[in-house]
């Protein structure tokens, strides 16, 4: 017979090495997938309002890079019997614009993309005529945001009152931040030497983050919503304007948001819905199995802004550009002296707009 | 004149008892075994000592056969054993001693290896050699005085050489209960994850996936009831509460045909009876579950009666993760089985068996479920003649789920649900070499209305409800199992299974030559009463045994089944609340073509068991969602399918050491699980209508089970996982809409997850207080701490727009659990 105490030890040396068999068999993920080059992006909006209408036209790059904006391709707009309305001119980097024109309530849109001898697209998307009313508000407040550890964070809010039909209706939002940054005031020629113009920059708050709000399913005529936060830091030392552009749009263009939102958000948890390609509207014209991602949606829409000054906020803010007579020029910070630095590939202007107004 | 009265009595013992010492120095297969090699440790398994016995005959002709007959009793009670199987050259004759623990075999002249088996009694075994009529009375002794050796099975350890059907793995709680798990709970479904041909999705999905078929594949039963929510805490645990588990049987080749309705495998939980003598009953204290056990007599030797109940109490374990939504989180679940016996007479006897669960999930403010479910059941067994018996059974069965959502903009729920009745009646007549099993089985499905509620008073949701289904499906069967000779074996049966969807319902007209879709409705037909849509088909059953020098055996087995209620799900994996499905005008019933093939040894008189089993199947009309699908509330379901066609096959191979100081298994499992959708409509075609693997496809999985029989019941033992990653759907490029960087998603289920790796173990013990009969069991599931991904996600790496694949681990870290049970009364 075989002692007790003779087995437990060899059990001991099995078990150890158990233990140790394990050390090699952990890995880092290590998963990148099989990159798709070429998929063809169309995107573009055309709203009710007086603004630059434009529309993207790209080429899908390696992961986890930019898309490639094509720029040689013709764009046009088409009406609801898909005649050609307007033409969009290229500006570069795969962007093209119309100015002047704009949707009509009620009103179906398409657009046409001739690239080579290919020809793509659009689905006739019809105008909605519904709107609601956007009252903003803000606030500062410490919070985790980015990390776990409480930063100082501005939220934008909506109270957004809903028409009382019962017709649905499907919103979306999307905030645009708008601050002004004055160039440090330096010698220089002329006398007086000139004021340096200061720079208004503009930027998307949160671009990743998509409000989206269905009011086909519930009674609510009236909801709060967060639509957008940000870090506090040194641009809301001046003037800082929030533009909330609502976009009414139609049920297809939602549920294609709604599927945008889905695939960004997706945390890879048990309950998520699995990931999928997101198809839109727009189709090969000649080979409709070609794959064309991206959507031209037509929206009615209402813009609202709200400002905010260093009055209302309640954290230190440090001026990195403050004159000080006896500094040398070449000390200040290259953002002190060129709104280009300071914008960092942001939209700026040195004008202000039209709307540039508060107390 | 009695048999027994013929039996010419031989000499006391006439040859010489001789003890023979037989050293195993087998190797365990696999891993433990080539560890135990390397450094050295021979002999470690036990003995097995054979009494040699010789009975002559003097004064008649030699014969060609003689008898050899005996009681077995207790060795130190001298109660009388029944049951006890007796093994002869390494087969189970199908000899058992009666009721007074008597026992007779006619047996060829010459030399025979005779061992008595009775689970938690050592075996006996004796080398004897038999030339003329002779009486060997035999004395077990319990297991608990055997401290070096332990035998495995409860059930015979040649089953798998003599069991007449491929792809049959049946196992005892006892056994169950050496299989390091999760909660230190033994758990059913964990100990089937480590066999060969069974899988998972990954900790935290509901169900298993057998031989490539999806969890919804699966006949889950106890006691024949069909159990449809069965586990806990999203999956990690079954609801079957191994305290009052008697045994599974797991059916993966071959279903017989009195099983059916689902078309990959059958899975049947025989729950224990109560003792009909004393009142006992025991209590358990453990870091994630409590439980109380308690049974006995109502009516001495007439009703006994079992109550069971498991109380989670994990709460405080999320209360200290980092995580603050963890923190947040709320875990609570709990089962209860009530199973009530009466015998009428020795023939004629009832069961009432009663199984409540509930489950609730609440993840931080953001969402959470709430489900339970009761299935309970009357069964009544009666043998007719001493040929004939029947077994009528009549059940009902609940499922309710809750899906809520407390932190949306709209605070809201969703319920719904189901209810079954079941009715089977099964025949058994046993005649020489043929048994004949006969009966047939009718289900009535009704599915709750489906409904989104407002959560809070203050939601401005509109309260939707949509109306569901409701089926009969019914099936007569029968099957005959014929054993023409000691080395053939055939089994044959056929089942004619119905279907019939019943009003009211609404069938939705869709435009022609365009997918079902939302948009393509024209128009509704609204039923009120009566027949929507029929389905049937004969579902064909057949098997075969070929044994050939009684170690060795081939087996296969072909099936077609029929499976007409489904789950619906477009979650990563099958989850608990996924919703049933029932067959309608639109999504037509899966139908499976399942063929298996295996070769069996066993080894060292049954001590080590081996198979390699191959596999192949292919199901029509296997369901799959379309992406993005919405499935909740909604009218028209088939709007969010499409159906296709499954394809799966493989090759298991198990090595099994059922006895000694070490006992366990080593199984390796190929298998590959494929589907196609078949839609005339390329748009809503999945990967453009290519094969692609499902979400289960592992196709290598390995899992080592060793025992270590330390003695006076101690057991330290582990389980050892691998698998290969499961597929998911990743990332292919990026794109920008609106400013939104936005990943575009390649084809579904096109790379994989790294591969599975966990290793468990556990230590049973005798408590801490010698008067007691308590038990200490701890366990450390995943001892390593492996991260093991569940699925992959993208996520922007700071603040660039690039996108950089994650991994999510469901559990990422050791998970110790402890628990002390004491039992009272014997």
């Amino acid at each position: 017979m075989i002692k007790n105490h003779h087995i437990s030890i060899r059990f001991l040396l099995v078990f150890l090495l158990y233990l140790v068999l394990p050390v090699s068999c952990i890995d880092k993920l290590d998963f990148v997938g099989e990159t798709k080059e070429g998929q063809l992006v169309i995107y573009g909006l055309f709203t009710d309002i007086n603004e630059r209408q434009v529309v993207n036209v790209s080429q899908t790059t390696a992961t986890g890079l930019a898309p490639k904006g094509i720029p040689n391709a013709q764009v046009y707009l088409l009406n609801s019997r898909e005649e050609r309305v307007a033409r969009y001119n290229s500006v570069g980097n795969g962007d093209y614009e119309i100015f002047g024109i704009k949707a009509n309530e009620g009103e179906r849109y398409a657009i046409e993309v001739t690239l080579g001898d290919n020809l793509y697209r659009s689905k006739l998307e019809k105008v909605p005529e519904l709107q609601a009313e956007d009252q903003l508000s803000f606030d500062f407040v410490k919070e985790p945001f980015r990390t776990e550890a409480p930063e100082s964070v501005f939220t934008v809010y909506s109270e957004t009152m809903l028409p009382t039909t019962q017709d649905p209706i499907y919103l979306r939002w999307t905030v645009e931040e708008t601050y002004i940054w004055p160039l440090v005031y330096l010698p220089g020629t002329g006398f007086p030497p000139p004021v340096p113009p200061p720079c208004f920059i503009s930027d998307v708050i949160e671009p990743n983050r998509l409000n989206l709000f269905d009011g086909s399913g519930t009674s609510t005529r009236r909801t709060k919503l967060v639509l957008a936060k940000r870090k506090v830091d040194n641009s809301f030392l001046y003037p800082f304007f929030v533009s909330v552009k609502q976009l009414s749009i139609n049920r297809e263009a939602y549920e294609y948001w709604e599927k945008i939102k889905i695939v960004i958000n997706n945390q890879g948890s048990l309950f998520d819905i699995p990931p999928a390609p997101v198809f839109g509207n727009i189709a090969n014209v000649e080979d409709p199995n070609e794959t064309v991602l991206g959507y031209f949606e037509v929206a009615k829409t209402k813009v609202t802004r709200i400002y905010t000054t260093r009055a209302d906020v309640p954290f230190y803010l440090v001026d990195p550009c403050q004159f000080f007579p006896n500094k040398p020029d070449d000390s200040y910070a290259s953002e002190c002296k060129s709104c280009d630095a300071r914008a960092q590939g942001r939209r700026w202007t040195n004008n202000a707009p039209d709307w540039w107004k508060f107390d | 004149m009695s048999l027994k009265d013929q039996i010419f009595f031989s000499s006391q013992t006439v040859g010489k008892q001789r003890i023979k010492r037989n050293l195993n120095k087998v190797v365990f297969c696999g891993l433990t075994f080539l560890i135990l090699a390397a450094v050295g440790i021979p002999n470690l398994l036990a003995q097995t000592v054979f009494t040699e016995i010789r009975f002559e005959q003097q004064d008649f002709p030699k014969r060609a056969q003689y008898f050899l007959t005996g009681k077995v009793t207790h060795l130190e009670t001298n109660e009388n054993l029944a049951g006890v199987s007796v093994h002869i050259d390494g087969f189970f004759t199908g000899n058992n001693t009666d009721k007074n623990g008597q026992y007779i075999l006619s047996l060829d002249s010459g030399r025979h290896r005779i061992v008595f088996r009775q689970f938690g009694k050592r075996p006996v075994h004796y080398l004897v050699q038999l030339y003329g009529d002779g009486i060997l009375d035999v004395g077990l002794v319990n297991l608990d005085f055997e401290l070096e050796a332990f035998t495995v099975e409860a059930d015979e350890r040649d089953r798998n050489i003599r069991s007449p059907i491929t792809g049959v793995t049946k196992m005892d709680i006892n056994d169950i209960k050496l299989v390091p798990a999760f909660m230190g709970e033994p758990d059913v479904f964990n100990v089937l994850q480590s066999m060969p041909g069974v899988t998972s999705v990954g900790e935290g999905s509901a169900g298993m996936n057998i031989r490539g078929g999806q969890a919804d594949q699966n006949l889950i039963m106890m006691n024949e009831t069909i159990v449809l929510s069965n586990s806990h805490a999203l999956g990690f645990l079954s609801s079957f509460n191994g305290d009052a588990l008697q045994n599974f049987t797991l059916y993966k080749g071959a279903v017989p045909s009195y099983f059916g309705g689902r078309s990959s495998s059958a899975l049947n939980i025989e729950m224990r009876k109560g003792d009909k003598e004393t009142w006992k009953g025991s209590g358990s204290l453990g870091t994630a579950v409590n439980k109380l056990l308690i049974e006995g007599p109502i009516v001495p030797e007439k009703t006994s009666m079992i109550f069971a109940s498991r109380l989670s109490n994990a709460n405080w374990l999320l209360d200290r993760a980092n995580e603050v939504d963890v923190q947040n989180s709320k875990i609570n679940f709990h089962d209860i089985y009530l199973g009530i016996n009466h015998q009428f007479t020795e023939k004629n006897n009832l069961d009432f068996n009663l199984l409540n669960t509930g489950d609730f999930f609440r993840f931080s403010n953001q969402f959470g479920f709430d489900w339970n479910n009761l299935v309970g059941s009357l069964t009544s067994r009666n043998l007719l003649t001493d040929d004939l018996s029947l077994v009528g059974m009549v059940a009902y069965g609940s499922f309710n789920n809750t899906f809520f959502e407390p932190s949306e903009v709209d605070p809201s729920k969703i319920e719904n649900g189901l209810y079954y009745f079941q009715g089977k009646i099964t025949g058994l007549w046993t005649l020489d070499k043929v048994d004949i099993n006969f009966g047939a089985e009718a289900i009535q499905y009704q599915m709750r209305p489906e409904s989104l509620i407002a959560l809070t008073s203050e939601s401005g949701i509109l309260p939707e409800t949509i109306r569901k289904e409701r089926g009969m499906e019914y099936a007569p069967f029968i099957s005959a199992d014929w054993n023409p000779t000691e080395s053939l074996s055939f089994s044959g049966g056929i089942r004619y299974s119905n279907y019939i969807q019943q009003g009211p319902d609404s069938i939705f007209r869709y435009e022609e030559g365009v997918p079902n879709t939302r948009l393509s409705i024209i128009g509704v037909d609204f039923m009120e009463s009566g027949k929507v849509v029929r389905y049937n088909g004969f579902e064909p059953r057949f098997s075969f045994r070929w044994t050939f020098d009684k170690v060795n055996s081939i087996k296969g087995g072909y099936s077609v089944m029929n499976q007409y209620l489904q789950t619906i799900s477009n979650a990563t994996g099958p989850t608990p609340i996924d919703l049933w499905q029932l067959s309608t005008t639109y999504i037509k019933p899966q139908r499976s073509h399942n063929a298996s093939l295996g070769f069996f040894r066993n080894f060292k008189e049954d001590e080590w068991s081996t198979s390699l089993e191959g596999f192949y199947r292919t199901t029509a009309n296997q369901l799959e969602y379309r992406d993005f699908a919405d499935l909740f509330v909604n009218p028209h379901i088939e709007t969010e399918l499409i159906q296709g066609e499954g394809l799966a096959y493989g090759a298991e191979l198990l090595i099994q050491k059922n006895s000694g100081g070490i006992t366990g298994w080593l199984a390796y499992t190929f298998s590959r699980s494929l589907i196609r959708t078949t839609s005339e409509f390329p748009e809503i075609q999945v990967n453009q209508g290519n094969w692609f693997a499902t979400n289960f496809d592992k196709p290598h999985n390995i899992s080592l089970v060793t025992n270590f029989h330390i003695g006076r019941g101690r057991t330290f033992n582990t389980n050892v996982n691998f698998s290969s990653g499961r597929p998911v759907t990743g990332l292919s490029s990026n794109y920008v809409v609106g400013g939104i960087f936005v990943p575009n998603f390649g084809n579904r289920n096109e790379f994989r997850i790294p591969n599975y790796f966990r290793i468990d173990l556990s230590y049973l013990t005798n408590g801490f207080v010698r008067k007691w009969d308590d038990k200490i069991n701890f366990s450390v599931y995943n001892l390593t701490g492996r991260r093991n991904a569940y699925s992959v996600f993208f996520q922007r790496e700071g603040r660039t727009p690039r996108l950089v694949p994650y991994q999510i681990s469901i559990l990422g870290s050791a998970f110790p659990s402890f628990t002390y049970t004491v039992a009272f009364g014997k």
